[in-house]
């Protein structure tokens, strides 16, 4: 059986590797508040499904799931956030392959495509958007 | 009894049950998204738990009751809210002051429509299932 938490950091670790990236990370669901200035990003990992689709005790089962990326920009940012955006959502394109730790092979998903959401613009004159990644594992368990 | 008359009981069948199969998908989308699914993953609609100190007298359950379903023609549903709390909820970006929208709810979660978006396949071959086997 495939350790998800193989998939999650894989998944943590190309985000950590897209260009221009915010260097304040957080990951998990806790409430953070930095400081106007600082732009940051917020990563939440969400297994959704497992089904085999083979037959035999010892088939295949893929497992789905969605990661999702909030990547806020600081105070007066938004256009260089709009383009962050782009180039962290390209980073995922679909069909992307990423190997874990025991050597699963995580795919980015096309189904639905990976896709990110208009800026949220805030009172506080922070923006917001959110990318949606589905990706998919396949492993013999 | 002709070959004719085959087709036709044939197709009269398949358009049934196709009917039947589409009907329930939404329906399946639609509970889902609001009270949650095993079969796409999502969580559903968090409920307000209200009490002293927090929203006293209010009653939870605005949001998830806001959902609604409309067929607009034969093979065409929207699931739709009016919520004010839907996008926030859904995508965990407070508004309007910005930053984490945080879920104070013990039961739903977020992203029930992106994952129930997703899993779409997996409802549809499910209802098939239910009217094939």
């Amino acid at each position: 059986v495939i350790a998800l938490e193989g998939v999650r950091d894989v998944l943590n670790t190309r985000l950590g590797t897209v260009s221009g990236i915010y260097a304040t990370r957080y990951i998990g669901t806790a409430s953070v508040t930095p400081a106007p200035s600082v732009g940051y990003v917020e990563a939440e990992f969400r297994p959704a499904t497992a089904e085999a689709i083979t037959l035999g005790t010892d088939g295949v089962v893929e497992r789905t799931g969605l990661y999702f990326v909030r990547l806020y920009s600081p105070t007066g940012g938004g256009t260089a956030l709009d383009a962050l955006a782009d180039t962290t959502l390209a980073a995922f394109e679909r069909g992307v392959t990423l190997t874990t730790a025991d050597s699963a092979q995580v795919r980015i998903s096309g189904r639905p495509a990976p896709s990110r959401t208009e800026l949220v613009a805030s009172t506080a004159g922070r923006s917001a958007v959110l990318l949606t990644i589905p990706w998919q594992v396949r492993t013999a368990d | 009894m002709s070959f004719g008359d085959d087709l036709q009981r044939f197709t009269a069948k398949v358009q049934t049950r196709s009917k039947t199969v589409f009907a329930n998908t939404v329906s399946a989308a639609h509970g889902s998204i609001t009270d949650g699914s095993a079969v796409t993953g999502s969580q559903g609609q968090p409920v307000g738990q209200y009490g002293p100190g927090y929203h006293e007298g209010d009653v939870g359950g605005e949001l998830k009751a806001s959902w609604q379903t409309r067929f607009l023609a034969p093979w065409v549903a929207e699931i739709v809210t009016n919520s004010p709390y839907a996008k926030q909820n859904e995508d965990g970006i407070a508004r309007p002051g910005g930053g984490q929208y945080t879920q104070r709810s013990s039961v739903g979660g977020r992203f029930s429509v992106r994952l129930t978006i997703a899993g779409l396949p997996k409802l549809l071959a499910a209802e098939v299932r239910k009217v094939t086997s």
